[in-house]
C-alpha cells in the first residue's frame, strides 16, 4: 500500500508537460529555429539534406549578429538549403523566400497578353475566376489564379453550364502559386464520376527524420447535385504553380479525359505547418508530404502530360501570342485528346 | 487502468445506493430539499503551451463565467448531494514578443454526486464532502497565424473525483463560510491530434488513435476554488481564488494550460414547496 502511495506523485510528475524557457538571444532564437524544422520538417530525406551540418555552418555565424536584420538574413541563409517554396521566415521587416523554384525558369505565361489577345478584355469573373468561350464558342476558358478563397458551389455550376455548348474546356492555373487545399477537392470533384484516389498524406509521428504514418489516401467524391464535367479537358501550367495548384494538377493529370499541358509545376507537395520564435518571428515549414496515387514524390513538380510540353517564351508573348493557350486548343480541335 | 476505472465507477454506485434511504413524509417545510445556485464571474491570468502550435509559451488575461446548480443537504441524514457545473472561460494570450495573439476557449460541464459528512463530532463547523461524477471538457487553442496547425483542439470526457470542505466561523454577527472544492479528472477519453498531423488529414478521415484513453499519467487535471461566502439579505455573495491546471501529454505533443483568477459569485437557495 505504501509503494502505491509512493507511486501517485510519480504518475502526476509523468503527465506534467515541461517547456523549456528559451532565451531571446541570437543563439536562442537560431537554436529554436533550428529545432522547430529538425523535429518537423519532412523532406530532409528526399532531399539529402544534412541537417546537423547546416547547423554547424550557420549557428557560428548567427551568434556574431548585432541586429535583428543580420539574423534574419543568417536564418534566411539557413532555410534557403532546404530549398522549398514553402519555408519561410517572417518577421516584422521581412519575409524570406526561396525563389528559385520558379525564378530560375521562363515564366511562359503573361495575363496582359491573355486579356488582350485571347480574351478580348471581354469577360466574366466569378469565384475567383476569369472565364468565356474561345475558338469560336468551341472551347471553354477558364483562368484560376490563386486557390486562395474559397470556391462557391454556385460560381463553378454557372461556369460550367455556360460552357455547355463547348467541347472540351481549358483550365488555365498558370501563376497560381496554391492557397487553400479544400479547394483542389471543390473543383476536382466536378471532372470525376466515381470516388476517386488522388495521391495519398502522411504526417510525422515524431521527432525524427524518419518518423512517419502510413500514407492515407486522399479520395475525392464526386459533386453530386452540380455541374459535372466529362468532355476533354486541358489543365495549362507554368514553373510558377506552386503548393495547391500542385496538387490540383497532380489529381487531375491521373484523370483519364485530362491533358496537362505546358511547362513542369513548381512543386510544393508537402503541406506546411507553422512555428514561432521568442523574439516573435514565424516560420513556416513543408509538413506534411503528399504524394501522387502512384506514390511518387510530387515537391519537385509535376511534368505535363506525354508530348504536351510547350513553352511560351517571353517575346512571343510580348508580340500577342500565347503558345500554350494555343496548342490546348489546337488540341482540343483536334479531338485528339479522348 | 481498467482497475482505476473499476473503483471510480464503483465509487458513484456506493454513492447512488446511500440515496435509496426511506424518504421523509411529504408536504412539509422541513422535507424540500434546496436547491442552491451559485454564479460567478471570474477574471486571472493564464499561461498556456502546446506544442503542436508553438514551441513557446503563451500568456495573458482570462476571464470565465459560469454556474452551479445543486441540491443540497437539509438535514443530517440527508448527506447526498447532487449538482451540475458549468462554466465558459476565454483566455487572451500573446507570444513572448507580444506580435502574436492566441485565443483560448474552453467549456467545461459536469454532474457530480457527493457525500457530506462531520469528520469530527467535535468540531461541527467542518463538514467535507467527496464524491465523483462525470464531466466533459471542450475547447481550442487557436493561433490564427499558423497555417495548417491554426488550432490545437481539446475534448476529455470522463470521470471526475471532487471533494469539498466548508467551515462555518463567526465574524462578529456574520457567520461567514470558507469552501475548499477541488475537482479532479481522473479517467477518460481524450481527443489528441498525432505529432505533425493536419487537421486536413483528420477531415479526409484518418481518425486511428485520435480517442486516447485518459489517466493521470497522460491527463492531469486539477481545478481547486476557495473561497468564503458572505451573507447579504437572502443571498450569500461568494469571493474566492481558483487555481487549474490542464495537463495532457499524447502523441509526442505536450500541453499545458494554468489560470489563476479571481471569483466573485452569488450564490443562492431556494425551496421548491410543493403539494403532493
Amino acid at each position: 500500500m505504501k509503494k502505491l502511495l509512493l507511486l501517485i506523485p510519480l504518475l502526476l510528475l509523468a503527465a506534467c508537460a515541461t517547456l523549456d524557457d528559451y532565451d531571446n538571444s541570437a543563439e536562442g532564437n537560431f537554436d529554436v529555429l533550428w529545432s522547430a524544422l529538425d523535429e518537423h520538417y519532412c523532406y530532409f530525406a528526399e532531399k539529402d539534406i544534412d541537417w546537423d551540418g547546416v547547423r554547424a555552418i550557420y549557428r557560428p555565424r548567427a551568434a556574431v549578429c548585432r541586429t535583428q536584420e543580420e539574423l534574419f538574413d543568417v536564418c534566411a541563409a539557413m532555410l534557403d538549403t532546404l530549398r522549398d517554396g514553402h519555408v519561410n521566415l517572417s518577421s516584422t521587416f521581412n519575409t524570406s523566400y526561396y525563389r528559385r523554384w520558379w525564378s530560375d525558369y521562363p515564366q511562359d505565361f503573361s495575363l496582359r497578353t491573355l486579356q488582350q489577345y485571347y480574351l478580348d478584355f471581354n469577360y466574366k469573373s466569378a469565384g475567383g475566376m476569369l472565364y468565356r468561350t474561345l475558338a469560336g464558342g468551341k472551347v471553354g476558358y477558364i483562368y484560376y489564379g490563386s486557390f486562395s478563397s474559397v470556391i462557391g458551389e454556385g460560381s463553378l455550376d454557372a461556369v460550367l453550364a455556360s460552357f455547355s455548348d463547348c467541347e472540351g474546356l481549358i483550365f488555365d492555373i498558370r501563376d497560381n502559386g496554391g492557397g487553400l487545399v479544400s479547394n483542389v477537392e471543390t473543383l476536382v470533384s466536378r471532372f470525376i464520376d466515381t470516388e476517386y484516389t488522388a495521391g495519398y498524406i502522411r504526417h510525422k509521428t515524431g521527432p525524427g527524420h524518419n518518423d512517419f504514418s502510413t500514407p492515407y489516401p486522399m479520395e475525392y467524391h464526386p459533386a453530386r447535385g452540380h455541374v459535372r464535367w466529362d468532355k476533354p479537358v486541358v489543365v495549362l501550367t507554368n514553373r510558377s504553380c506552386f503548393s495547391a495548384a500542385n496538387d490540383f494538377t497532380c489529381a487531375m493529370k491521373q484523370l483519364p479525359q485530362v491533358r496537362v499541358a505546358g511547362a513542369r509545376t513548381g512543386g510544393g507537395g508537402g503541406l506546411p505547418f507553422s512555428a514561432q520564435l521568442p523574439c516573435g518571428w514565424k516560420v513556416r515549414f513543408s509538413a506534411c508530404p503528399m504524394t501522387d496515387a502512384a506514390g511518387r514524390e510530387i515537391e519537385s513538380g509535376i511534368d505535363p502530360s506525354p508530348g504536351c510540353e510547350v513553352h511560351a517564351p517571353d517575346y512571343e508573348l510580348a508580340a500577342g501570342r500565347d503558345a500554350i493557350l494555343e496548342f490546348a486548343i489546337n488540341l482540343l480541335n483536334k479531338r485528339t485528346l479522348l | 487502468m481498467k482497475r482505476l476505472t473499476v473503483i471510480c465507477a464503483l465509487l458513484i454506485v456506493c454513492i447512488g445506493s446511500v440515496s435509496g434511504q426511506p424518504a421523509a413524509p411529504h408536504d412539509s417545510v422541513a422535507d424540500a430539499w434546496p436547491l442552491t445556485s451559485v454564479y460567478y464571474l471570474e477574471a486571472g491570468g493564464e499561461r498556456a503551451f502546446n506544442t503542436y502550435l508553438s514551441p513557446l509559451r503563451q500568456t495573458g488575461p482570462t476571464f470565465a463565467l459560469g454556474g452551479e446548480w445543486g441540491r443540497g443537504c437539509s438535514t443530517p441524514r440527508r448527506c447526498l448531494s447532487m449538482f451540475f457545473s458549468a462554466r465558459y472561460r476565454m483566455g487572451f494570450l500573446e507570444n513572448p514578443a507580444r506580435n502574436a495573439s492566441v485565443t483560448d476557449l474552453c467549456l467545461s460541464l459536469g454532474w457530480n454526486m457527493q457525500r457530506t459528512f462531520t469528520p469530527f463530532s467535535g468540531v461541527p463547523e467542518l463538514n467535507v464532502s467527496a464524491g465523483a461524477g462525470a464531466a466533459v471538457d471542450g475547447g481550442l487553442l487557436y493561433l490564427p497565424g499558423n497555417s495548417n496547425n491554426p488550432v490545437a483542439a481539446r475534448l476529455y470526457a470522463g470521470l471526475t473525483l471532487n471533494g469539498t470542505a466548508t467551515y462555518s466561523i463567526r465574524a462578529g454577527r456574520t457567520r461567514l463560510r470558507l469552501i475548499d472544492q477541488v475537482s479532479l479528472p481522473s479517467a477518460g477519453v481524450f481527443f489528441s491530434p498525432h505529432y505533425g498531423q493536419s487537421y486536413y488529414e483528420i477531415y479526409l478521415g484518418e481518425h486511428d488513435g485520435l480517442a486516447r484513453f485518459g489517466w493521470w499519467g497522460n491527463h492531469f487535471c486539477i481545478d481547486n476554488l476557495v473561497a468564503v461566502e458572505i451573507p447579504v439579505c437572502s443571498t450569500r455573495i461568494r469571493a474566492g481564488y481558483r487555481f487549474q491546471v490542464l495537463n495532457s501529454r499524447a502523441h509526442g505533443i505536450d500541453s499545458r494550460i494554468t489560470t489563476h483568477s479571481f471569483v466573485l459569485g452569488i450564490a443562492t437557495d431556494w425551496l421548491n414547496i410543493t403539494r403532493r
